[in-house]
C-alpha cells in the first residue's frame, strides 16, 4: 500500500493521458455529473474509502467508511441525485485539487496510479477540506481508460470538520 | 430558565416538551459534566479490543484523556493519561502494545500495570518521596459487564450491575447473537456533529424519522428487491428504566443483523437462517418474537447500540458540538465469509459514509441551527404518550429526558418515571 517506491518510467504521452483522465473525472464530480462519472468505471469497478484509523489498511477484517461495488455505487449516485440525500441537497459546492500524479505500476492493461488530492466541500457556512491520496487501478476498454479500483485514502485523523463523507471523494 | 422547568412532563394530557436551552446553554453543559458524566457509569471499552498483555488503546472518556491497558498480570485497567510528575500524556498513540509507558518530558516510566518503575536521578528526591504512591491514577470505580468495561468518577455511585439494571437484557441480546460471544473490531469511525450531543442520543433510538429522513436509503433497499411490506415480529418502544431506552424494530429480510444485507449469497442466507434459529433458542421463549430482529438501545447517558452491529459513544465538546466514535460489533465465531458480509453491510446504512447517517447529521445540525430562533422555546416529544408505545413513538426518548432531569436536579430518580400508559405490547 505504501507508494513511495520509485515509479517505473512512463511516457509523456501516457502521463498526459492519465492526467487528463483524472482532471476530467474531477470536473464531472465538481459539476455533479455523477451519472456520466459512473460510466468511467468498468463493470467490476469498486470505490473504497478506509477509516481514518487505518489509512494503509489492517491485516484483519475491519470497518470501512465506504465499500462500494458497482451496484452500491450506482445506488449511491441515484441517492445523491434524488433530492432526498439531505446532507447533499441542496448540493454542496466542491473543488478538487489533484496533483502528484504518478504511475506506480503496470501489469497487462492495468495501471496503478496514485495522486494527491484536496477536495474542498463548501456548504451552510462551512468550508472543509478533505486531504488525502487516490490509489487507482486503471485499465483499458476499447482503447479508453477505465477505473477498475478507486481508493480514496484520507490523511485526516477523524471527520472532525466534516462529520461525514457525503460527497464522492 | 430554572433547572426544574426545563421539561414539561404532563402524562395526563399526554404532552412532553423539552426546553431548547438544554441544547444551547453553556451553563447546562457545565452542569451535565458535573451531574451526569462525572456521576454516571460511562463506557470505556471492550475486552476484545485488548486481546494480549501489553495491548493498549487511547481514548477520551468523560472529557478526560485516558488509556485502556491489558496488564502483564492479565488484568484490564483504565488509566488517566497524565504523568504524575507534571501532567504530560504518557500514552501518545491510539493503539499499540507496550511493556512500559515512559513520559517523554522528564522520563518517568510506568509499567503496564500503572506502577511507577523509573524516575531519572531518583537520588535527587527526599525519603518522603514514595514511588509506590505515584502510579498512574485510575477512575475511582471501574467495573465490567460481560466484557464491556465502564468507569465511574463518583466513588459513592451504585454498582454497575444495579446501574445497568434491565438494559443488561439488551446487552445480552447483542452478546448472544452466536454461541461464541462478540468482539469489537479495531478501527472505528470517528466524526463530529455540529449539534448538541442529546440530539444524537434521541436520534439513535428514534423510529419516527426513518420514513422521511431515510427515504432515499429505503428506496435503495426497494431497488435491491428487499421487501418492505411484510415486517415480522413484535415491535415497540421501551422505557428500560434509569434513562436507558430502546425500540425493537420490525424485522425485515436478514434482520437478525439489525439491518438488511444486500450482498449475501444463498449459501450464507441458509447459514443465517440457522444462526437465527439458534438465537431464538438462546434468547428464550419470551423474547423469541422480537429479540432476533432489529433492536436499537441507549445505555444512559451516551452509549448507543444501533442494531446489533454498531456501538457508538457520543461525547459533548460544547453545547453545539459533539464527537462520536462508532465501532463494528461482530460475533467471534462467524466464518470469514459471513464476517466480511456483515462488515461490508455496516457502512451501507450506518456511519459517515453510509446511505443514512449523513442525513441524520444534516437533521441534527439543522435542528441546532433552528435553536437560534429563541422565540421558539420548546421541542416536542409527546408522540405516543397516551397509547401502548410503538417503536416510532417517543417513549424511549422521554425515558432518557426524565433521568436527565432527575440527575440535573440531584434527585435519586425521575419524578414521573413513566407515561401513564405503559403496557408493552403491540
Amino acid at each position: 500500500m505504501v507508494q513511495n517506491k520509485k515509479a517505473p518510467p512512463t511516457s509523456m504521452e501516457l502521463q498526459h493521458e492519465i492526467e487528463q483522465f483524472l482532471y476530467n473525472e474531477a470536473a464531472l464530480l465538481d459539476d455533479w455529473q455523477l451519472e456520466e462519472w459512473l460510466t468511467l468505471f468498468t463493470a467490476d469497478g469498486t470505490y473504497f474509502v478506509p477509516t481514518t484509523d487505518f489509512p494503509e489498511g489492517y491485516p484483519e477484517p475491519h470497518l470501512a467508511l465506504i465499500d462500494d461495488d458497482m451496484t452500491r455505487l450506482t445506488g449511491r449516485v441515484k441517492r445523491l441525485l434524488s433530492r432526498h440525500a439531505y446532507r447533499e441537497y441542496p448540493y454542496s459546492r466542491t473543488r478538487r485539487m489533484i496533483s502528484n500524479i504518478r504511475v506506480t505500476g503496470a501489469e497487462g492493461d492495468d495501471l496503478q496510479v496514485t495522486a494527491s488530492f484536496i477536495v474542498y466541500r463548501i456548504r451552510m457556512g462551512q468550508v472543509a477540506p478533505y486531504v488525502g491520496k487516490y490509489l487507482y487501478t486503471l485499465t483499458r476498454e476499447n482503447g479508453d481508460l477505465k477505473i477498475r479500483h478507486r481508493r480514496a485514502v484520507l490523511d485526516l485523523e477523524g471527520l472532525w470538520d466534516h462529520g461525514a463523507v457525503s460527497i464522492i471523494l | 430558565m430554572k433547572l426544574d422547568q426545563l421539561i414539561m412532563d404532563d402524562p395526563e394530557q399526554g404532552l412532553f416538551r423539552v426546553h431548547r436551552s438544554t441544547m444551547t446553554s453553556e451553563e447546562v453543559q457545565r452542569l451535565e459534566q458535573e451531574r451526569i458524566f462525572d456521576r454516571s457509569w460511562v463506557y470505556v471499552g471492550h475486552e476484545s479490543e485488548l486481546p494480549n498483555p501489553g495491548d493498549f488503546i487511547r481514548r477520551r472518556v468523560a472529557s478526560r484523556p485516558m488509556f485502556f491497558v491489558h496488564g502483564k498480570d492479565g488484568k484490564l485497567r483504565a488509566f488517566l493519561n497524565t504523568c504524575r510528575h507534571r501532567g504530560a500524556m504518557v500514552c501518545r498513540q491510539d493503539y499499540g502494545n507496550a511493556a512500559a509507558f515512559q513520559c517523554f518530558y522528564h522520563g518517568w516510566t510506568y509499567d503496564n500495570k500503572g506502577d511507577l518503575i523509573g524516575v531519572p536521578d531518583e537520588e535527587g528526591y527526599a525519603p518522603a518521596f514514595d514511588k509506590s504512591e505515584l502510579g498512574l491514577m485510575q477512575p475511582p470505580l471501574v467495573e465490567q459487564y460481560r466484557g464491556f468495561y465502564f468507569a465511574c468518577f463518583d466513588r459513592s455511585a451504585q454498582s454497575l450491575d444495579s446501574y445497568l439494571g434491565d438494559v443488561k437484557v439488551f446487552l445480552d441480546i447483542v452478546i448472544d447473537q452466536t454461541e461464541g460471544g462478540i468482539r469489537i473490531l479495531p478501527g472505528p469511525v470517528r466524526y463530529a456533529i455540529r449539534a448538541n450531543w442529546k440530539l444524537l442520543v434521541e436520534n439513535s433510538v428514534d423510529g419516527y424519522h426513518v420514513p422521511t429522513t431515510h427515504q432515499s436509503y429505503i428506496q435503495y433497499l426497494k431497488d435491491q428487491g428487499v421487501s418492505m411490506t411484510d415486517p415480522k415480529g413484535r415491535s415497540w418502544g421501551i422505557d428500560i428504566g434509569h434513562g436507558h431506552g430502546a425500540f425493537s424494530g420490525r424485522e425485515r429480510s436478514a434482520g437478525q443483523y439489525g439491518g438488511v444485507i444486500d450482498h449475501f449469497t444463498d449459501d450464507v442466507k441458509v447459514r443465517l437462517d440457522k444462526v437465527k434459529a439458534q438465537q431464538i433458542h438462546r434468547y428464550g421463549k419470551e423474547r423469541e418474537d422480537w429479540a432476533p430482529g432489529r433492536v436499537n438501545f441507549l445505555v444512559y447517558p451516551n452509549m448507543a447500540f444501533v442494531g446489533k452491529t454498531t456501538l457508538r459513544t457520543i461525547w459533548p465538546v460544547s453545547p453545539g458540538l459533539m464527537e462520536i466514535t462508532g465501532w463494528a460489533i461482530v460475533p467471534k465465531n462467524e466464518s470469514a465469509e459471513e464476517q466480511q458480509a456483515r462488515i461490508n453491510e455496516i457502512p451501507l446504512f450506518q456511519g459517515p459514509g453510509g446511505f443514512a447517517s449523513p442525513d441524520d447529521l444534516e437533521a441534527l445540525e439543522s435542528s441546532q441551527l433552528g435553536y437560534a430562533a429563541t422565540e421558539v422555546e420548546w421541542n416536542d416529544l409527546s408522540k405516543g404518550m397516551d397509547r401502548a408505545p410503538k417503536p416510532d413513538d417517543e417513549l424511549q426518548m422521554r425515558a432518557f429526558w426524565r433521568q436527565w432531569q432527575a440527575d440535573m436536579l440531584g434527585l435519586p430518580q425521575a419524578r414521573n418515571m413513566h407515561d401513564l400508559t405503559k403496557s408493552a405490547s403491540s
